[in-house]
């Protein structure tokens, strides 16, 4: 029987499609039977998610910006 | 050939990007800053390789990516950075038979939130990602914000498959427990 922490390295290993057939089983039944792990999949999904779309509130200042345009002056 | 005053233009209408593209990349915001700065410096310089009326963007992109590569390799040759010296999270997490020792928690981050937790969500994770060992986040910033696969990843750190996946799975309880941890108590 797998444990928890072997449930939680297969699911990265399922991701990349580096697991076997008979892995692949007892991931599910333990998935299927451990709430924690299931979360942990849950969880990491919802990360995912979230990576794919950086977000558009970093900006620079106005003084930032003028110190690059000075830098370019400087040297070109 | 690109010229000054269009170098002049781009840094205002592209800056933006590529900070908050290499933001997310390295810890430390001057850094940040400085290499936004070369990037823009290092485009006047070989200019004769842009092609007027190509995507400024893409080509600039590829080039803050170069630089953000040099800084990692530096930064690797480093000993003290590359010592992964901290507790294992695994053995945080986890007794001795595997078991949990500190479950998920049912409440998280969910997929339909609104634009302000999902800033927070970045915020947060900017912090937690500033928390892993250099291995491990230099692994899942190639692996989740980059996109490489596997053998990529294992070729620029310079370590076998196996060491791969346990960085990997190292780095993915370490974040989802320090996100839970943080959000829940912010």
């Amino acid at each position: 029987m797998m444990n928890c922490k072997e449930a939680t390295r297969a699911i990265e290993k399922k991701a990349e499609g580096k697991l076997s057939f008979w892995q692949r089983v007892q991931l599910n039944v333990h998935l299927v039977m451990c709430k924690p792990c299931w979360r942990f999949k849950a969880h990491w999904n919802i990360i995912s998610l979230f990576l794919e779309k950086t977000p558009a509130k970093h900006k620079l200042s106005n003084s930032d910006k003028n110190l690059i345009l000075n830098k370019i002056d400087d040297e070109i | 050939m690109l010229t000054k005053e269009q170098l002049r233009d781009w840094v205002n209408e592209y800056s933006d990007e590529l900070y908050r593209f290499i933001i997310m990349r390295v810890q430390d915001d001057a850094l940040a800053k400085d290499l936004v700065q070369e990037t823009f410096l290092a485009a006047f310089k070989s200019r004769s390789r842009y092609k007027q009326g190509s995507e400024p963007l893409a080509w600039l992109y590829t080039i803050i990516k170069n630089k953000m590569i040099d800084h990692y390799r530096a930064r690797q040759r480093k000993p003290t950075h590359s010592l992964d010296d901290q507790p294992h999270i695994d053995a945080v997490l986890f007794d001795s038979k595997g078991g949990w020792k500190y479950k998920p928690a049912s409440r998280f981050f969910s997929a339909d939130m609104g634009k302000a937790e999902r800033d927070e969500f970045w915020d947060i994770l900017r912090d937690c990602q500033g928390d892993l060992p250099e291995k491990q986040r230099l692994a899942f910033v190639f692996k989740y914000l980059e996109g490489w696969d596997s053998e990529q990843i294992c070729k620029e750190l310079d370590i076998s498959s196996s060491n791969y996946w346990v960085l990997i799975h190292r780095a993915k309880l370490k974040l989802r427990q320090c996100l839970e941890t943080k959000w829940l108590n912010a």
